[in-house]
């Protein structure tokens, strides 16, 4: 009870909430501030902030109009209204308080069941908007009509749908199969990856997760009617697993339903190897570990390459030779604070002409930059960004090397092709309208741009082509037509041939095209370079133009090959004319009412409920305990509010005297977070490495934090309050006016696996103090340091090292306490204290066993990701005199369960660094390794 | 006993013979001109301790709602006076029934069967094992319930006694409908079926494409049905022969009901139909601001729809005019129900409502 109560305290007490204000954690930065409003539809509460109110109006629409669609699907109405909160860049989705999780790039979108809100960026394109709105309010659907179905037969515990089920069906009724599903069922089917219903688990939340549930919820219609689904939901309540409810709706078992589905996969795709290969069978494969993306040649240099990689944990420029040396590190990428991405996924890099520099875009300080890196010396030559610009992508130098084009979002989410004059900085668009303008190469001549772009009739329905860009004319030409993606064009070095990647032949595979100016006009040519059976990606030519180097997806990832081309054989072409494009294809709101009918409110700070929970239980040193704690926010969840309400009810308290109650306002709605709150509480309390002491305290508090980038913040915080003070531990009651403040630094750019930090470092440097503010006495000053520093020794193991140390001085000293899992293994947990400590860790963390099945009577339990450790630990904690260094050294395992549930065994030994104790202790514990 | 009795109540007056009594839909044995007409006024509401399982059933002067709980409500229909409340340990599947002397009651669980209890006395008379979810039918001594995997059995009302079985070799997610001398069912693979009431054999057997998930409904010369998306399709009764097909393109209600040769079935689309029974044609559409999952119901003027938007509605057969509706306090899925001179609905907010005309 004593922890529960703590956790109840501490989220009352916490200056703020959320990750950022925990004694580590990286920062979800509000580098944007909103002035946020409210459109109401129909079903729909459509959160916008001015910049977007297109955006908005077309996400209300689009709502409505999947709402009916889902309607019938499901049979169902959700009855609530739907708060959808839009923003139009990911860069600002990114900084959302709606969950306090920092969001990957990969999220398009996510549906919280708190308050049942859903929150989606726009990433350029309004077809894929609604595509994953439309996912999102699957999710909506799914979660209202299982709830009502188990509400309507009065079952209390949810009973929720397996992840590959929500995220298949939400695929399977918000968009056609499409080639990106093929290539990862092909290459799952080829490479033997493909993941049985049944042990789905090994793959919860990746892409082929998604890929598989859509093509299993394909099957399932096929295979027993479109109503399934429906009928399933509504058979809901009547088992407690899916296996269950899927065996009673569809009298079929779950494991002969797999199987069914596995063989048609089979029977479907294995023909295709006939016609095609994977890339590793076509071509060269010039990238072997990690991931590996968007070659890039330079002019000049025949034997090399630029690309992405990323076989760490976070993605690096780099050179790879051509005659397998060692790659070179250009730019380390996200390992460096100042880049928090560089989008690998979804822009390329550029080298200059010359091909000195190179020019990537990344994220940092709250919008995308764009850098020129001196590839020689490997520094910063120029930080470019624009205020009228929130996201950057693949930038394309012009020949004479002083200006760039690029894809640019604007703060509304509209997305056009830019130009850049490097020499002042000027800056144009050459359009600038609703249409995905994306993926711009300059030609060789400079005089035309090519790039991709839904701005053709199909666009609407989410199809790219390809459209070239007169510079002198300022036309828009159409220079591909079909309902196909189209995409990455890049330009010859000589500029006879544009090579792209297209899905136009159901997977996506390398093309040529050539421009030829006739009697007629200009026509262009296109032709087939590569049969993939997976993916072809980011092609690019070599110098000489008879080298094609591209990204392949095979076994699960992306490698760079190297095909030889004959781009001037007779192969047959298919002809197009180029047209000029027309200027509006198509229109954001066809066929909806005006946008005009839809009301807008200014946005109201309502508090709504997020958690009520409480909780009893018994002490046998405090007697009897119960709390009740209560979280409430905004819809934004800016602004939370956080109650506590426990007794402890104790021989030696009476009623009011064990009386605890707490309020805490926390605002995160700008980069300066500020909490305040008003506490009066009576039990005991420990600082994280300190000894417990009992307390009455009757106070407030104001905190403030500032973080600077996702790595770094400083934060300080002042509590007055009236105090009680009982330290048993050294038998001495003190009472009187406290004040108390501290501020700190902290810096954390550590990357984890699940069992805990692998590579960075993180430390955290501050001071406080306590005064009796009544009678000026200084109670205590207090400093602490912490400092971890991860080397990253192969892919998967580390030298890990923690130097910390603590210092209390004043008349009432704080105590710290070590001992234990967490600080000095070897020794009872908290076992030595005192008003000084120092500790030093040592960890050398390694991958022992990646999956162990054990067979038991009722079936077989599969854990995974077990992990070992070496350690040598060192520290103490005294007063007055150190006395001697206390060691120990031993060995561990780890075992990741989920989240914070990180099974930690050690065996450890101690020493005095003269001898060894003969014992060993072993020490328990859940948590992750420091 | 399974269902073990939790509170006995006595029922009165329960002593009509019925040739049908299921979920609400055509059944032959009532006179549809017994219905209210509108406007209507509300005789009573009361609070039931679940959602319904099923519509109200009108039986003599008893109004009984069964409830996801699983509970029996008891009530007087003239009054709304609350006669009693009777609790099963396991869960209903499927709404109860009264045929004959029996109220009968799908159950699941480790020993799910079909139940049969007497109406008067509520004491168990016989068990049958198996699940039965759908509606079943009666006629004379005969009771024919069907299994979701497929499997007819005629069962003698008296004491359960198997009479014949049958296979349709699909699972089947509608009840039966009876006619003169047959048994009509329909699958999920899209088969409706017509088997001998004496002994089962099958007659005819018609491939209509979707899983069926309208329950058919018998109207002398021709039987009518609902596919999955919304495909509403009439045959001849005596062959299966197809007379005509109009798509809706939406799930139906798994009701139908018929009157003055007007077909009328409710859509997820929120939408009410009336088809011309005999062409197929679409005389009238009535919308609703919910998704329509409740069956609708006829008397010999006025079709009674309840919708989740919280309303019930009645509306001209002939033209679908809207006539007058009542705001129920929450959504509606459950059927419709139409007794001598009332009408029923329950909504998802555990109140039942009563019409009528004072």
């Amino acid at each position: 009870m004593r922890s529960l109560l703590a956790i109840f305290y501490l989220a009352a007490l916490a200056t703020a909430a959320g990750a950022q204000f925990t004694s580590f954690g990286k920062n979800k930065v509000q580098y944007a501030e909103f002035e946020w409003q409210r459109m109401e539809s129909e079903h729909f509460d459509v959160y916008f902030f001015a910049e977007e109110e297109q955006l908005a109006a077309y996400a209300a629409q689009m709502a409505e109009r999947h709402f009916v669609d889902l309607e019938k699907k499901f049979a169902h109405t959700v009855q609530r209204r739907v708060p959808l909160v839009v923003y139009s860049s990911h860069i600002y989705f990114e900084q959302t308080n709606i969950i306090p999780n920092l969001l990957p790039e990969g999220v398009a979108g996510f549906t919280e069941y708190l308050k049942g809100r859903v929150a989606m960026p726009l990433s350029g394109s309004y077809p894929d908007f609604e595509r994953v709105l439309h996912h999102e309010l699957v999710h909506v659907f799914t979660f209202d009509r299982i709830a009502r179905v188990l509400e309507r037969h009065e079952i209390l515990d949810f009973r929720p749908a397996p992840l590959w089920f929500t995220e298949g069906l939400a695929e399977y009724w918000s968009s056609e199969w499409a080639s990106f599903g093929d290539m990862v069922i092909r290459d799952a089917l080829f490479a033997r990856r493909l993941v049985s219903i049944e042990q789905m688990l090994y793959i919860n939340g990746t892409y082929q997760m998604y890929k598989e549930g859509e093509s299993i919820c394909h099957f399932m219609a096929d295979r027993h009617g479109e109503d399934i689904f429906e009928q399933l939901f509504e058979n809901w309540w009547r088992g407690e697993t899916f296996e269950e409810i899927f065996a009673l709706t569809t009298g079929e078992p779950i494991k002969t339903f797999d199987k069914a589905w596995q063989y048609y996969l089979s029977k479907h795709y294995l023909p295709d190897i006939a016609q095609s290969d994977p890339p590793s069978e076509l071509a060269k494969a010039r990238t072997e570990t990690g991931f590996n993306i968007k070659p890039e040649i330079a002019r000049g240099d025949s034997n090399a390459f630029y690309h992405f990689r990323n076989d760490q944990g976070y993605t690096q420029i780099v050179r790879s030779s051509l005659d397998g040396g060692e790659a070179e590190i250009v730019v380390e990428g996200e390992r460096l604070p100042i880049f928090e991405s560089l989008h690998p996924l979804s822009t390329r890099l550029a080298v200059s002409p010359d091909g000195k520099s190179l020019a990537f875009s990344a994220k940092s300080r709250g919008r995308d930059h764009l850098y020129i890196w001196d590839i020689e010396t490997k520094r910063q030559m120029r930080d470019l960004s624009f205020e009228e610009v929130v996201a950057i992508e693949s930038p394309s130098f012009a020949p004479n090397g002083m200006r760039l084009s690029f894809s640019g979002s604007d703060q509304g989410g509209l997305t056009d092709i830019y130009l850049v004059d490097l020499q002042d900085g000027c800056l144009e668009s050459i359009s600038h309208d609703l249409y995905h303008d994306r993926q711009p190469d300059w030609s060789p001549d400079g005089q035309r741009i090519v790039f991709s772009s839904d701005r053709w009739a199909g666009g609407r329905r989410g199809y790219y082509n390809l459209f070239l860009y007169d510079l002198a004319s300022e036309q828009i030409l159409a220079l591909s037509q079909g309902e196909h993606n189209d995409a990455q064009p890049r330009w010859s070095f000589g500029g006879e041939h544009i090579v792209f990647s297209s899905d136009r032949d159901t997977m996506y595979n390398i093309y040529a095209v050539r421009l030829e100016r006739g009697p007629e006009g200009e026509r262009a040519g296109t032709r087939r370079l590569t049969r993939v059976l997976t993916g072809a990606f980011d092609p690019v030519l070599s110098e000489d133009g008879e080298r094609l180097f591209f990204s392949g997806f095979q076994s699960g990832g992306f490698q760079i090959y190297e095909l030889e081309v004959a781009l001037a054989d007779s192969a047959e072409e298919r002809w197009q004319a180029v047209e000029v494009a027309r200027a509006e294809p198509w229109s954001l709101l066809e066929g909806f009412h005006g946008e005009s009918q839809l009301a807008r409110r200014p946005y109201e700070r309502k508090m709504s409920l997020d958690i009520a929970q409480s909780q009893i239980s018994q002490d046998p040193e405090f007697g009897t305990s119960g709390g009740i704690q209560v979280a409430l926010s905004d819809v934004l969840g800016n602004d939370q509010y956080y109650f506590v309400l426990s007794h402890i009810s104790g021989s030696r308290t009476g009623f009011f005297d064990g009386l605890n109650l707490a309020l805490s306002r926390l605002h995160l709605g700008q980069q300066l977070n500020i909490s305040w709150g008003v506490f009066r509480l009576n039990d005991r309390f420990s600082s994280r490495f300190g000894r417990f002491v009992r307390e009455k305290r009757t106070g407030g508090h104001i905190g403030l934090s500032y973080p600077f980038s996702r790595h770094d913040r400083i934060e300080t915080r002042l509590s007055l309050r009236r105090s009680e003070i009982d330290r048993q531990f050294e038998g001495r009651r003190l009472s009187g006016w406290l004040a108390n403040n501290f501020i700190s630094y902290t810096h954390d750019s550590s990357i984890w696996v699940p069992t805990g930090p692998l590579e960075g470092k993180r430390y955290s440097v501050g001071m406080g103090q306590t005064v009796d503010f009544k009678t000026s006495r200084r109670f205590n000053i207090t400093l602490f340091g912490d400092y971890r520093h991860y080397f990253r020794l192969s892919p998967r193991s580390a030298y890990a090292l923690r130097v910390m140390g603590r210092r209390s001085t004043g008349d009432v000293p704080e105590f710290f306490s070590i001992g234990g899992s967490w600080t000095l293994r070897g020794y009872p947990w908290r076992s030595i204290w005192g008003s000084k400590m120092v500790l030093i860790n040592q960890e050398l963390r390694f991958p022992l066993v990646d999956r162990l099945l054990v067979g038991f009577p009722f079936g077989n339990m599969d854990f995974g990701r077990f992990r070992g450790a070496l350690f040598l630990d060192a520290g103490n904690a005294w007063n007055d005199d150190f006395g001697e260094w206390r060691g120990a050294f031993g060995v561990g395992v780890r075992l990741a369960l989920g989240g914070v549930f990180v099974f930690r065994l050690d065996g450890a030994r101690r020493t005095d660094f003269h001898s060894v104790d003969g014992d060993t202790r072993w020490d328990f514990f859940f948590g992750w390794d420091f | 006993m399974r269902g073990g009795l939790v509170l006995l109540v006595l029922f009165f007056g329960c002593g009509e013979k019925v040739f049908y009594l299921g979920e609400q839909g055509f059944h032959a044995g009532r006179d549809l001109a017994a219905g209210p007409e509108p406007p209507l006024q509300l005789l009573w509401e009361r609070n039931i301790d679940a959602p319904p399982s099923g519509g109200v059933l009108f039986a003599g002067s008893l109004a009984l709602q069964l409830t996801t709980s699983p509970s029996l409500h008891a009530f007087d229909r003239h009054s709304g006076a609350r006669l009693g409340k009777q609790g099963y340990d396991e869960m209903a599947c499927g709404p109860g029934v009264l045929a004959g002397e029996l109220f009968l009651l799908g159950e699941l669980g480790d020993g799910a069967g079909l139940r049969a209890l007497d109406r008067r006395t509520l004491k168990e008379r016989w068990r049958h094992p198996g699940t039965y979810c759908q509606p079943l039918a009666a006629r004379g001594d005969t009771l024919v319930v069907v299994g979701e995997q497929g499997v007819i059995q005629a069962l003698h009302i008296v004491d359960g006694r198997p009479l014949w079985r049958a296979e349709l070799g699909d699972r089947v997610r509608i009840g039966l409908a009876l006619g003169e001398d047959w048994v009509f069912a329909g699958t999920i693979a899209g088969d409706l079926v017509a088997l001998a009431l004496a002994d089962g054999a099958e007659h005819w057997r018609r491939a209509l494409g979707e899983g069926l998930r309208s329950r058919p409904l018998f109207a002398g010369e021709f039987l009518y049905t609902a596919t999955a998306a919304g495909r509403i399709v009439a045959v001849r009764s005596d062959s299966g022969q197809v007379v005509w097909e109009q798509s809706l393109g939406a799930l139906p209600t798994e009701g139908l009901a018929l009157g003055a040769g007007v077909l009328v079935v409710g859509c997820v689309d929120r939408q009410l139909y009336g088809l011309d029974a005999e062409t197929g044609a679409v005389r009238w559409r009535f919308a609703t601001e919910g998704v329509v999952r409740s069956s609708p119901q006829v008397t010999a003027q006025t079709v009674y729809g309840a919708s989740s938007d919280g309303h019930l509605y009645a509306l001209e057969l002939e033209s679908g005019h809207l006539l007058w509706k009542y705001r129920l306090d929450g959504p509606v899925l459950a059927p419709v129900a139409v007794g001598d001179g009332v009408v029923g609905v329950a909504s998802e907010k555990r109140t039942l409502y009563v019409f009528g005309r004072r």
